[in-house]
């Protein structure tokens, strides 16, 4: 038998949680959250740090509050909750397979929304030689056997990557009394928040090595010590400048990888540089009445905007729904210039305000960020780590010539202050 | 402890279980030790699982290959390769008959590839020669740059060799052999006629002792003085996992001259590139399985130069090995200490295993141990079911009779719970050992997702806290303390 489902939001993250709420709220009768986990919130759960909901809510919140403020939203709106449920498989019409302790279950929902966030790269993604003791994990791991499970790893810690988990532990291990003996990054800058590194590493007195690697791990059974050197301007370790760090734990920080396995079931095409969907301006893969928010898109750093773009795929997912999805008004593709990395969405497909999220390739002072011919903004400082939120009001969008189907944006030195056009 | 038996076999390899399994075929009473948190641990966990048919590629560089050609070497791995099938099906161990490709991009080595030709004909195995436009059809992701001098042998399998171990120690372990992990020898000495084995975990006093022990074999035998001259020769190699979404990059194990390069399936669906250095290294440095880095770059140019699409970034894991580059076998009682039967079991392991283990039986009887054959011997075995093979409709049947199968705990490779517990019953103690006995933490992800919950049922099966769970025996735990702990100890 399958149950008559509408709309079906895979995560119970942040995203899920949000998307599923807001169509909920848009009209849409039987909306399910399905969850491989045991709680709701996703990562969330294990964030016992606040900084949480300070534009989105103005509040200052944990992980598990902000999570917790969903929560009960979507139970009191009457939101179907499967935890401990996984999906398996999608199929590009929209049948989605999924197992749990009650059996295996077919679902043919109208509208998806993809929402399973992103994994940790881990040690075999950067290929750090040397041996494969206990004592290495992805610094996510930790923080769940840590904020979770009540369990911590051996004294002396080093981190490598200073990416905003990373830095979070640092200071949660430091809390703890394990000695956090090195935060190693490659590049010459913190590739996390600034926020971050101020409290976290700088405040504990935490030994920053910036330009630096880890080159190899020793110790047979258990973690005893890694190797690390500085680093050209190509990431290639300097002769000579190696040294030991003797260390029981190794917590690797390097990086997010949206995990869209699932989307590729459902033939739902991929941007190479996110490592997420294509999206257009509603939030819709190239597969009508399948959506997308939060970080299975892009890796975002604040959960505010997760929650922003994830109701947005929520509120698409229910004019889908309901059979009330606009009329393609133009088809105008954002081309990420000079400086940029990546966009989202990639596509404006419609007349209305559009939220572009973009990051930036290199920490930069004093920039103009440029978007197509219709808007200039100074800024003072760009950082890849920051994604930069930029509203493209009704008005602005319809100074697009009408036969233009790219958008360019392009990040350049110069410009002034105050000049914004 | 102290325990008192008729054999015992050291080392849990493919070698130390197909011997056990064997020996659990008579009334005689045995135990194997493993000084890994579990079996499969040393060569044949590292090996990449090509049951080879033809083993040309074994002889064919030496200057008296004829003489090899009637020899025992040969001889053990054709009737290994023979027992393979039938072993598979009693034991329900996957594999795949991929058949094999032996080519060259450079025509310098043509001639090498002709003399695998020669040397396999003269071994009565059948090639079929390919032309540059078949082998493309049948291998679309090689390079078409240079392709020279191609055979195929049709009938070489894979298999993932901890299914192959593990299949045969439970075999043995259902037939009355004990098996025991985290128990490592730490030295032999005799009294009263009997061997004394001490290990970490007690003694074992016994008549015979099998010498399985591969790349520590040398190390085990002079414990016992029982090292009749010979040495071990070791050399190192190193081994890319692809991610699973490169599933189908070759059709057949494609081994590539001169480097020596074999890309091949494997039964999981991740692809294997194992680049075969043969650095080689010393016995002291016997237990070094590093990678290093001056490795990575050649071994990925190397790589692409046959598959000219490999990109680094598909690579999941990488792993390194030490491996007996032995000229032969050593299947032998000791002069020195008769009652130490060595089988030091060298390349291709998989099969070669498989007609070694009778041999042995055959050398213990000759040193006086009476075997008499079980009446109740039980051959087969059933393997834990696994969630990711099945269909829909088998998933629900499962589901039904255990719930817990319907709880995925492996995001990458699907590995429920139901499974996870059953490897915990049939022996895995160790967060390895769970991932080799049913794959969780083997995918793309190396146990991101997967590592904590297998760690948590590993503690409430065993009924044992969480900080003494290890990732393979001996001092690899995961954990430490409880949270707030060292803040009291302040």
């Amino acid at each position: 038998m399958t149950p008559q489902i509408d709309l079906v939001v895979i995560g119970g993250g942040p995203a899920g949680l949000a998307a599923a709420i807001k169509a909920k709220e848009r009209g849409v009768p039987n909306v399910t959250v399905i969850d491989r986990d045991e709680f709701l919130g996703g990562l969330l759960h294990q964030c016992i740090h606040d900084g949480f909901g300070l534009h989105y809510l103005k509040e200052d919140l944990t992980g598990p509050e902000y999570a917790y403020r969903f929560i009960k939203k979507a139970k009191d709106l009457g939101i179907n909750l499967l935890l401990e449920h996984m999906v398996l498989d999608i199929s590009p019409n929209k049948k989605i397979t999924m197992s749990s302790k009650n059996g295996l279950i077919i679902l043919k929902p109208k509208a998806i929304v993809l929402a399973m966030g992103c994994r940790e790269k881990n040690i075999e993604n950067i290929r750090i030689p040397g041996t494969r003791p206990a004592g290495i994990f992805t610094a996510g791991v930790a923080q769940r056997y840590i904020n979770i499970e009540g369990f911590l790893p051996r004294k002396d810690v080093v981190i490598l990557g200073s990416g905003d988990v990373g830095m979070i532990m640092a200071r949660r291990l430091s809390l703890e009394g394990l000695e956090v003996k090195a935060v190693v990054e490659v590049l010459p800058y913190v590739s996390g928040l600034i926020k971050n590194e101020i409290q976290c590493i700088h405040d504990f007195d935490i030994p920053l090595l910036l330009g630096h690697t880890v080159t190899e791990i020793r110790g047979q059974q258990q973690l005893e010590a890694v190797t690390i050197a500085k680093v050209d301007k190509n990431w290639k370790p300097i002769v000579g400048t190696e040294q030991l760090i003797k260390c029981g734990t190794l917590l690797i920080s390097v990086g997010l990888i949206p995990e869209n396995e699932l989307s590729l079931s459902a033939g739902v095409e991929l941007d190479p540089v996110t490592g997420g969907p294509i999206v257009n301006d509603r939030m819709e893969t190239n597969i009508p009445g399948i959506f997308a928010g939060g970080n299975v898109v892009h890796v975002h750093d604040l959960v505010d905007n997760v929650s922003w773009e994830s109701e947005l795929a929520g509120a698409s997912a229910a004019e889908y729904i309901m059979g009330e999805t606009p009329p393609i008004a133009r088809v105008i593709h954002l081309q990420a210039g000079p400086g940029i990395r990546s966009i989202v969405p990639h596509i404006i497909t419609t007349e209305r305000e559009v939220t572009l999220y973009i990051r930036v390739k290199k920490p930069k002072r004093n920039v103009t960020l440029r978007i197509g011919d219709i808007l200039t903004e100074f800024k003072r400082m760009v950082r890849p780590s920051e994604m930069l939120k930029v509203r493209l009001s009704i008005e602005k969008l319809k100074e697009i010539n009408k036969g233009d189907k790219t958008l360019p944006v392009s990040c350049y030195q110069g410009g002034r202050k105050n000049a914004r056009s | 402890m102290i325990e008192k038996t008729d054999v015992v076999v050291i080392g849990g390899g493919v070698a130390g279980t197909a011997i056990a399994r064997e020996l659990s075929k008579y009334n005689v009473k045995a135990i194997l030790v493993e000084r890994n948190g579990s079996i499969c641990a040393g060569q044949s966990k590292a090996t990449i699982g090509w049951v080879h048919g033809n083993i040309a590629l074994f002889i064919m560089y030496r200057k008296d290959y004829r003489q090899e050609l009637k020899g025992i070497t040969v001889k053990i791995a054709t009737d290994g390769f023979k027992l393979f099938d039938q072993l598979a099906s009693q034991l329900d161990i996957p594999y795949i008959r991929t058949g094999s490709l032996i080519m060259t991009i450079n025509d310098k080595h043509v001639s090498d590839v002709e003399h695998f030709r020669i040397v396999s004909e003269e071994l009565g195995s059948k090639l079929v020669e390919l032309d540059k436009d078949d082998a493309l059809t049948l291998e679309p992701n090689i390079t078409k740059k240079y392709v020279f001098g191609v055979y195929e042998a049709p009938y070489d399998k894979i298999v993932f060799p901890p299914d192959l171990v593990i299949a045969l120690a439970e075999s043995a372990d259902k037939n009355g052999v004990k098996l025991l992990q985290n128990t490592e020898v730490r030295g032999i000495s005799e009294k009263n006629g009997l061997q004394v084995v001490e290990t970490n975990r007690g003694s074992i006093m016994t008549r015979f002792i099998v010498n399985a022990a591969g790349t520590n074999a040398d190390k085990v035998a002079d414990m016992a003085d029982a090292r009749d001259g010979w040495e071990n020769v070791l050399f190192r190699n190193q081994i890319f996992v692809l991610d699973k979404r490169n599933e189908g990059l070759t059709r057949n194990i494609i081994m590539q001259w001169p480097e020596n390069y074999v890309v091949m399936p494997h039964v999981n669906g991740t692809p294997l590139i194992a680049c075969n250095n043969y650095y080689p290294t010393s016995v002291e440095n016997r237990d070094d399985t590093r990678t290093k880095i001056e490795w990575f770059h050649e071994n990925i140019v190397n790589a692409q130069t046959l598959i000219p699409t490999f990109s680094p970034k598909e690579i999941i894991k990488s792993y390194g090995t030490v491996s007996l580059g032995n000229k032969e076998h050593i299947i032998e009682a000791s002069k020195k200490n008769p009652s130490v039967i060595n089988a030091v079991v060298k390349a291709p392991g998989m099969s070669s295993a498989l007609a070694i283990a009778p041999m042995v039986i055959d050398i213990l009887a000759k040193q006086g141990l009476k075997l008499m054959k079980k009446t109740d011997f039980d051959p087969y075995r059933t393997r834990i079911p696994r969630f990711h093979d099945l269909s829909d409709n088998e998933r629900r049947t499962l589901i039904a009779k255990n719930p817990r199968y319907g709880h995925v705990v492996c995001r990458c490779e699907h590995v429920t719970e139901g499974e996870i517990i059953e490897a915990i019953k049939r022996g895995a103690r160790t967060v390895d050992g769970v991932k080799f006995r049913v794959h969780a933490g083997l995918g793309r992800c190396q146990g991101g997702f997967c590592g904590p919950r297998v760690v948590g049922i590993l503690a409430k099966e065993l009924n044992i806290p969480v900080t003494s769970i290890t990732k393979k025996g001996g001092n690899s735990n995961i954990l430490y303390h409880e949270t707030k702990e060292l803040l009291k100890q302040g």
